[in-house]
């Protein structure tokens, strides 16, 4: 079954447009909501032809934030910028995190900025987000994309590194790797 | 725990994370690719190397996300977050 809504940010669907596997987003969310403002920053032409396909079939949605939601993006940008250890967040992103916490959507993201917010602080902790590392994760233990040992675990993740020039964490790829094992008993 | 000795240790784990990641960066980039650079381009790219700041960068660069992303790819730097 799949999960019903992510919204997603530029930086996630930029990078997971360049991946092999990219089809697996599609099997793993009902819909992913692309915001205006993210669909206006996607140029280059490996992403903007997968992304306006995934429109057209009606699996990513086109979103358009309300005059609400963007007052709300701009005072959680201020609020971050005001705090000195949380890294900056711009409006695509912040609008990401206001609709993901309004519709209940998970928030699809590769930037640092917008993870931090979430981990620290109290009104967004509700906010679920995930990098392609927890997506991987999920199409992984939910058998969208199959494996028999931990080697094809780890191969997974590395043609998403290779695919995309991205590098995991080392510690959270190994915890990724564990869950996935301990979850399959592989 | 006590909030603040949680906050302080929380702070200094994405204090350690932000070096380790600079350092994967600075490794892994193609520095004599972006030395080859227009000034702009060079200088965004290793302003993004110092801080994992793709929107700062663009700014620096005069371009989009998008194809500052692919720019990073040629110059073989890596997304660590």
């Amino acid at each position: 079954m799949s999960l019903k809504l992510a919204i997603s940010d530029t930086c996630f669907i930029i990078d997971w447009a360049y991946y092999r596997r990219r089809s697996v987003l599609i099997e793993i969310f009902k819909t992913v909501l692309v915001p205006e403002q993210v669909l206006a920053e996607i140029e280059d032409e490996e992403s903007i032809s997968w992304v306006s396909a995934q429109l057209a079939r009606g699996n990513m949605l086109l979103f358009t934030p309300s005059p609400a939601d963007l007052r709300k993006a701009e005072k959680l940008i201020l609020k971050i910028a005001s705090k000195p250890f949380l890294k900056r967040v711009d409006l695509p992103e912040a609008i990401c995190l206001v609709i993901g916490q309004r519709l209940n959507a998970i928030v699809l993201t590769e930037n640092r900025g917008a993870l931090l917010a979430t981990k620290t602080l109290n009104d967004l902790k509700n906010v679920v987000v995930w990098r392609a590392l927890e997506v991987l994760t999920e199409a992984i233990t939910r058998k969208i994309i199959r494996v028999r040992s931990r080697e094809d675990v780890e191969r997974v993740f590395k043609e998403y590194e290779d695919d995309t020039k991205h590098i995991f964490p080392r510690s959270d790829l190994k915890h990724a790797i564990n869950r996935v094992i301990k979850c399959l008993k592989l | 725990m006590p909030k603040a000795i949680e906050d302080k240790k929380l702070l200094e784990k994405i204090r350690r994370e932000e070096e380790e990641f600079r350092e994967i960066r600075r490794k892994y980039a193609d520095w004599s690719f972006i030395e080859k650079q227009p000034p702009r381009i060079k200088a965004a790219l290793k302003y993004y190397i110092e801080t994992g700041d793709i929107r700062r960068a663009c700014k620096i660069a005069g371009v989009s996300v998008s194809i500052f992303r692919k720019l990073l790819r040629e110059a073989n730097i890596p997304v660590v977050v």
